[in-house]
């Protein structure tokens, strides 16, 4: 157990397999996927729609629909025990105990017919000796953690009283109420109003950093990978493409899809990109993952691909210091995009 | 909430109202009164004899003053005498309405209990055997008329037990108890415990796809849990409204099963008073019903707000 913590790893997820079976076929949602989470540590999982990342952290919940999604192969291990050989019992003390995970929306991803208190209280009463007036109390404390004004008055509320970003909060409370040692963000603010988005992001981080928990933060927006994330991995069609610290990826990235994710995002202005330049979009579509290529899944949509790329799929290859790409001409993309 | 209930209130005096002029013009539209009724029995008629009978009866006045006169008796809470008995209306139902009520109320708690409880294990496991055999039987239960299915139990029960309790005020045993109300309750309730199955069913799977859903799984509830607390509560909704419907509806299914059992309700009653155009019985009767009736309605209504925080009635 101690050796496992030594450097304070608390997730540590290796060559994850997650497929579903479908009508039209089989497809691999997340194909050999690895990570580690470090306490304290945020670290952001990047892609476009339908490319594994909600798959991804799903599948670490073992909350993957079943039928039709399983878990085929590679292992997930939390603070030295290992969650796949769980039985579903154990695996409950575990969710919303040790690992919490918020959602992308907030409008309904409470229950509209139970009190916002109860909702909290009930995580709390599942996972830790409390009287029911006990957990009140500490439901009404999150409530004042993340910030909500009147927590008492709120906490009798129900989901729909509230608006958007008050839901978030809710829902941000309820998952640090038993004060988990990992927290899965996926897509925590994409469906809130802008203003309210820095607002939820910042709540988040803060809390992390107070808590001391490790962050999973999916998202496909790379200004929030940007002001939150230590390290970053970019994920396409299932598959981890590149793993970097944030650093490195915005100065340096690695493979021609990250290059893509970059150019087509608006002024970043704190990493210098040019303001007055045309965005750049990613030609084409994300490939159907019931009929992907050969090669590599990001070929017919790359520039820079070669004969090679449409043939064989390329592996992740450490290109710098704890630097992943998996690309074929990774080693000639110098410099930021 | 105050002032809706209040307007509810009176918009459900106005409804009976309406059900009470349509009941009792109807009631005249059929041919024939008690006194054709006796009379043709009779064979011989004098018209005279005929026409004091009628005179008696009030049966000779306009309609309008007739009905002035039926509402005027109830509001002073006299609902007049039987035809056929010549005792007050009220001696002859009242005695009868608690046999009634016990085999609604059970029919009901029969559907409800049964078909809430099945309906969610069949969404639950939906597509499994289990599912599929619970649809089945509930499409049976939907396509048997309850008097058929009243013979039925009957039936079974002569050839496997050799006789069927016939109706008694007192039963002795446990299971006299249960054959007397409870085998008619069921054969009654089938129809709407297969019906509450399916709403449950269908309302539960759309609920279960929910994002709460899967935020329930995420603390780490109990499969339980996540159906029954956090699932079924908002899949009750179309539940409650379906048992409200059948509750009005179960009188007819009542009126047929009191006749197949030989239960001396209200439903089957009526039926009779029916037969001989016994007025004062039958529009008391249907009066009745029709409060309850929209009585059932105001609740299911009330239980709405109470259940999904969501609704309120305001102005």
């Amino acid at each position: 157990m101690i050796e496992a913590r030594k450097d304070d790893t608390i997730l540590d997820v290796k060559n994850l397999q997650t497929v579903f079976f479908t009508n039209s076929g089989l497809f691999r949602a997340v194909d050999d996927v690895s990570f580690t989470v470090r306490r304290g540590e945020t670290l952001a999982i990047v892609g476009e729609s339908g490319c594994g990342k909600s798959v991804t952290a799903l599948s670490v919940m073992r909350l993957v629909p079943d039928p039709p999604g399983r878990v085929v192969g590679g292992s997930v291990t939390l603070e030295g025990t290992d969650l796949l050989s769980l039985d579903e019992a154990k695996m409950r003390d575990i969710r919303g105990n040790r690992i919490s995970m918020i959602f992308q929306e907030p409008m309904t991803s409470l229950n509209p017919v139970m009190r916002i208190g109860d909702q909290i209280t009930e995580v709390l009463r599942l996972h830790q000796e409390m009287t029911a007036k006990e957990a009140w109390a500490k439901a009404v404390e999150m409530l004042r953690l993340v910030r909500i004004p009147e927590p008492d008055r709120r906490a009798h509320e129900y989901p729909h009283q509230l608006s958007g970003g008050m839901r978030q909060r809710a829902m941000i409370a309820m998952a640090l109420a038993c004060r988990p040692a990992l927290l899965i963000a996926d897509e925590p603010t994409t469906a809130l109003d802008v203003t309210i988005q820095a607002q939820i992001l910042a709540l988040i981080v803060d809390l992390q950093k107070r808590l001391g928990t490790g962050l999973i933060l999916i998202t496909h927006d790379l200004g929030v990978v940007a002001q939150t994330a230590q390290r970053v991995i970019v994920m396409y069609a299932g598959k981890k493409v590149e793993e970097a610290t944030v650093e490195d990826l915005f100065e340096n990235p690695k493979h021609p899809y990250t290059r893509g994710l970059m150019a087509s995002m608006p002024a970043v202005i704190s990493f210098g990109a040019k303001t007055d330049a045309r965005l750049n979009e990613i030609p084409g579509m994300v490939p159907s993952l019931t009929n992907l290529p050969p090669g590599c899944a990001f070929a017919p949509r790359c520039r820079l691909a070669v004969d090679r790329c449409r043939a064989e799929y390329p592996p992740l290859q450490e290109i710098d210091a704890n630097h992943l790409a998996a690309c074929w001409r990774a080693t000639e993309l110098v410099g930021a995009p | 909430m105050f002032a809706y209930i209040v307007r509810r209130l009176a918009l459900m005096l106005v409804t009976l109202v309406g059900i009470s002029i349509i009941i009792f013009v109807l009631l005249r539209v059929v041919p024939g009164n008690i006194v054709d009724i006796l009379f043709d029995a009779a064979g011989f008629v004098d018209p005279t004899d005929k026409a004091n009978l009628e005179k008696e009866l009030g049966l000779d006045l306009p309609i309008y003053q007739q009905y002035l006169n039926w509402i005027g008796g109830l509001l002073h809470g006299d609902l007049g005498y039987s035809y056929v008995s010549e005792k007050p209306t009220l001696q002859e139902i009242l005695p009868r309405i608690p046999i009634t009520a016990k085999l609604a109320g059970l029919a009901l708690l029969f559907s409800a209990s049964i078909g809430i409880p099945l309906g969610v294990l069949s969404a639950v496991h939906q597509g499994s055997r289990l599912d599929y055999t619970m649809r089945v039987v509930s499409l049976s239960g939907l396509s048997l008329p309850s008097f058929w299915l009243g013979l039925l139990i009957l039936m079974a029960s002569v050839s496997l037990f050799g006789h069927m309790p016939i109706y008694n005020p007192n039963p002795k045993t446990w299971t006299e108890a249960f054959a007397i109300y409870a085998v008619p309750a069921m054969a009654v309730g089938f129809r709407s415990a297969a019906l509450t199955m399916r709403i449950t069913r269908s309302s539960m799977l759309e609920i279960l796809r929910q994002d709460y859903i899967r935020t329930a799984r995420a603390k780490g509830a109990s499969e339980t849990s996540v159906n029954y607390r956090h699932a079924l509560k908002n899949a009750i909704l179309p539940v409650i409204t379906v048992i409200g419907i059948e509750a009005a509806f179960l009188i007819g299914g009542l009126i047929v099963t009191e006749t197949v059992f030989n239960i001396p309700g209200v439903a089957r009653f009526l039926v009779e008073a029916l037969r001989w155009r016994d007025y004062p019985i039958v529009q008391n009767l249907v009066m009745l019903i029709a409060v309850v009736v929209v009585v059932a309605n105001f609740t299911v209504d009330m239980l709405y707000a109470a259940i999904d925080p969501r609704i309120r009635y305001g102005d």
